[in-house]
């Protein structure tokens, strides 16, 4: 009997919950799907061909594509060791490095780039004296570009790969402990082999946020053919100039990354497990 | 003795507070209930936890001195552990799994295969070698983690609950092995386990772990025939007696026992106190094994009583104590006891 | 130097934020000014001045670039005033009908920003050449690029820039942090960071006058309001607050 009502009061309460449910979906999709459909409505597709050869742009895409994975690489290299140590050592200031770690995530790039200068540029706290010491500044050059387009993609690859040590059986380390191995030969036999597929998730989503990064870029290392201009300053240069071009690119860059995400799939995503 | 260990560990509320010793070839169970610090003890010896206080020597070298500040790390103990859930290394293959010890402790690479070759060869896992852990059932997975314990020539072998995660048909095949195994090594092994079973029938001797201290220790027999606790009487307090079985009889000592399931060669027979009937005449009707004993004491432990019996077989009843009175059971008292052939567990030794 | 990074920063997110903030449909005493990000400050003084004078009145400021603010107004972007640094955008707006009658208000003229006290000691373009010297340029997608280009081609000067910064404010702001030693910007944006920066003039080119062109949007709700901000860029307070801002007669 108080079985009987109890359904059928939440039935009637579930009706309107239902539709509020199917509208916030509609909407979602439709709002992550539309700019999709309009870049691709907007394509001119005649002049895909002949733009593409256009040696400036190849010149673009080139430089987008060495700074990338110069960018990834230094992400590896730095965020590995960092990803370790969130997930596998307590000291005391952790929680304030993981936040630093994820910081430029939530930062507006421009801020970050607007920070980088503050500590690398030519007035900066590091690029002062470095350029005093070596002669070398980081503005305006490739270099300059790479550090920038790290600096906000690091986080990507942390945040994946720490997820991947505590997703990894300590015990294991452990047993590998028993069997002699030393906590350098358990990083190198057992810990980074059985974390591959979160280097390859961390390194994909890095490159690709690399790929795409523009305000601390542009913000920090400005824009000059063939040395700092990547793909996502000139579509935003060309957005007036020649509308068709930076459609083109975009679509490039779209195209890379559903190439990554479709390439990562859920597995290593993990995510709809 | 090889291995000593006599410690203290504070975790929150719990205290550990253990002495044990085992010594080379001996097999000493480590038995008590969930969270009795049976782990903890075992993994302060591995070295994958310290100590508050006292110390641990492994085949005379000090690995734990709290007195002395001294800590050997994991890596640089001579331990060979299996875990409960075998914690292979999914991403190498079983050859590479068992050669794990010896390349850490810097064998060469050809050699450190041959190494493991020998060892899945004596665990029946040979032709197995180049597959990955993951296309193994639970018990040959937990054969080559036997396998990749010992490969690594450990000065002690530890194991903590080899067999909890098993089935029990794999339970009884991997046990077999096991004994075979712990039997032929040199050196001091500890068996963490819950398992009375287990504990009586693979260790020399038993120490029984209760809220972080030994409450009791001794052979599988004396333990089984004293148990001192509520706790152990439940789980241990089984009789265990030492035969020879020819098919469904196992003589032990001047008698003979008749069993449901044959054997042969040397076996542990177990079974229940509450299994054991007892009469003040000859029963008549279906138990094949009868026999007359005298009462030796009894223990009252709740709603049971638990009778000590002495005559060709020394075992023990369980019964109410409404039995005891109805029975008129005191000191010297002669009874018949009857134990159906189907109540009798026969194990090959 | 904290000063001067904040500034940056907000000049940063405040540009990026209303290029990118849709415009939603204009409630009852609102006035939508599209107007090229080289006004800004001289335009909000002017927007103050006519919220002065009509109580309840708020007027709004989308700051780009001219070419961002036509596309936009192309796209059909509600708007009642457009102002621009280049006939050449309002061309386009008013070819497409958006907006009619342009006149210009006010005029700029380039010149070459410099840290203050001219530490490099550059005196003309000519300097821009020297390779001790950092020089970034305003990039030729926006009409001070093309300016400045035109500007250093008239005088035989070849120029290897550092960078070819998105916009005016972004090159004068690269010399404000002290990143590059000089760029070519307009005067009323060196006039528009306080002392950030120095100008060095340069000779006056009548082939080159940059004139800033307004007109009201034609499907203005607001036409009467519009037509009246727009006055007040020809009367005596507006050209005050516009020459103080930098900017010159039209």
């Amino acid at each position: 009997m108080t079985a009987t009502t109890a359904t059928r009061r939440r039935r009637t309460f579930d009706r309107p919950v239902a539709a509020l449910v199917a509208v916030a979906l509609a909407a979602g999709i439709a709002l992550l799907l539309l700019p999709l459909v309009g870049l691709l409505a907007r394509t001119p597709w005649s002049r895909v061909a002949p733009l593409l050869g256009d040696p400036a742009l190849r010149e673009t895409l080139r430089l987008s594509l060495l700074v990338s994975l110069a960018s990834a690489a230094l992400s590896l290299v730095l965020g590995v060791p960092l990803a370790w140590l969130l997930a596998r050592v307590s000291f005391p200031g952790k929680r304030l490095l993981r936040a630093l770690c994820v910081l430029p995530m939530v930062l507006p790039p421009v801020v970050g780039g607007v920070a980088l200068l503050a500590a690398f540029g030519r007035r900066g706290l590091v690029g002062a004296p470095l350029e005093r010491l070596t002669g070398i500044t980081l503005p305006f050059t490739t270099a300059g570009v790479v550090i920038a387009v790290t600096f906000v993609s690091l986080p990507f690859l942390v945040v994946t790969v720490e997820a991947g040590f505590l997703g990894l059986d300590a015990r294991i380390e452990e047993a590998a402990a028993t069997l002699g191995a030393s906590r350098w030969t358990v990083l190198r036999r057992v810990s980074l082999p059985m974390l591959v597929p979160s280097l390859v998730a961390g390194t994909a989503l890095a490159w690709a946020r690399a790929l795409g990064e523009f305000g601390a870029s542009i913000t920090f290392a400005g824009n000059l053919g063939g040395t700092t201009r990547t793909v996502p300053l000139a579509v935003y240069l060309e957005l007036h100039r020649d509308p068709d071009a930076a459609i083109v690119l975009s679509l490039v860059l779209l195209a890379v990354s559903i190439a990554i995400l479709v390439g990562l799939r859920d597995r290593y995503l993990g995510v709809g497990r | 003795m090889s291995l000593a260990v006599e410690v203290t560990a504070r975790r929150g509320d719990f205290v550990l507070d253990a002495h044990v010793e085992v010594a080379d070839g001996e097999v000493l169970a480590l038995l008590g209930p969930n969270g009795a610090g049976k782990t903890s003890l075992l993994r302060i010896v591995a070295g994958l936890e310290r100590p508050d206080t006292g110390r641990v020597e492994i085949g005379g070298l000090v690995v734990d001195d709290l007195g002395a500040g001294s800590h050997v790390p994991a890596a640089e103990r001579r331990v060979g552990m299996v875990f409960q859930d075998h914690l292979l290394f999914p991403h190498l293959d079983l050859t590479d799994n068992v050669a794990f010890g010896p390349r850490s402790r810097g064998t060469g690479r050809r050699e450190a295969a041959r190494v493991a070759l020998d060892w899945l060869e004596r665990v029946g896992l040979a032709e197995r070698a180049g597959e990955q852990p993951s296309a193994l059932s639970g018990g040959q997975a937990q054969r080559v983690a036997l396998a990749r314990a010992l490969a690594g020539d450990p000065a002690v072998l530890l194991l903590d609950e080899p067999l909890a995660a098993l089935d029990v048909e794999t339970r009884q095949e991997v046990r077999g092995l096991l004994r075979e195994h712990l039997r032929a090594f040199a050196g001091p092994v500890v068996l963490v386990t819950h398992d009375p079973l287990e504990a009586l029938t693979l260790a020399d001797r038993l120490v029984v772990l209760e809220d972080g201290r030994v409450t009791q220790a001794g052979t599988p027999a004396e333990v089984a025939r004293h148990p001192r606790s509520a706790w152990v009487a439940r789980l241990v307090g089984v009789n265990l007696l030492r035969g020879e079985a020819a098919g469904t009889e196992v003589t032990v000592g001047r008698a003979t026992l008749t069993t449901a399931e044959p054997a042969y060669g040397p076996v542990d027979v177990l079974f229940h106190p509450h299994a054991v009937a007892l009469h003040r005449t000859e029963p008549g009707g279906s138990p094949r094994n009868t026999w007359r004993a005298v009462v030796d004491g009894m223990d009252v432990e709740g709603a049971r009583v638990r009778v000590h019996l002495d005559g060709p077989l020394a075992v023990v009843a369980e019964v109410t104590p409404a039995a005891v009175a109805e029975l008129g059971l005191a000191d010297g008292v002669e009874v018949w006891a009857a134990v159906k052939a189907v109540e009798l567990q026969v194990h090959p030794r | 130097m904290h000063v001067r990074f904040a500034l940056l920063l907000l000049a940063f997110v405040g540009t990026t934020s209303c290029a990118t903030g849709a415009s939603a449909a204009a409630p009852r005493n609102e006035l939508t000014v599209f107007a090229a990000a080289s006004l800004a400050e001289a335009f909000e003084d002017v927007a103050i001045e006519l919220e002065r004078r009509h109580d309840g009145l708020e007027v709004r400021l989308n700051l780009a670039g001219s070419q961002t603010l036509a596309a936009q107004l192309l796209d059909g972007a509600p708007a009642d005033v457009f102002a621009a640094a280049d006939d050449v955008e309002m061309g386009r707006v008013v070819a497409a009908g958006r907006a009619a009658g342009p006149r210009s208000f006010a005029s700029n003229h380039l010149v070459i920003a410099v840290e203050p006290g001219n530490p490099a000691a550059v005196t003309s373009l000519a300097d821009l050449a020297r390779d001790d010297l950092v020089v970034v340029l305003p990039t030729d997608a926006v009409p001070a690029g093309r300016y400045a280009a035109a500007a250093l081609e008239t005088a035989g000067v070849e120029v290897a820039p550092a960078s070819l910064e998105v916009d005016v404010r972004s090159a004068l702001g690269k010399v404000v942090l002290g990143e590059a030693d000089a760029a070519i910007v307009y005067a009323s944006d060196v006039a528009a960071v306080d002392g950030r920066a120095e100008a060095v003039p340069l000779p006056p080119d009548p082939g080159a006058g940059i004139g800033y062109p307004v007109a009201v949007v034609t499907d203005s709700r607001r036409p009467a309001l519009a037509a009246e901000f727009v006055d007040l860029l020809f009367a005596e307070t507006g050209r005050d607050l516009l020459r103080r801002h930098g900017f010159g007669a039209p």
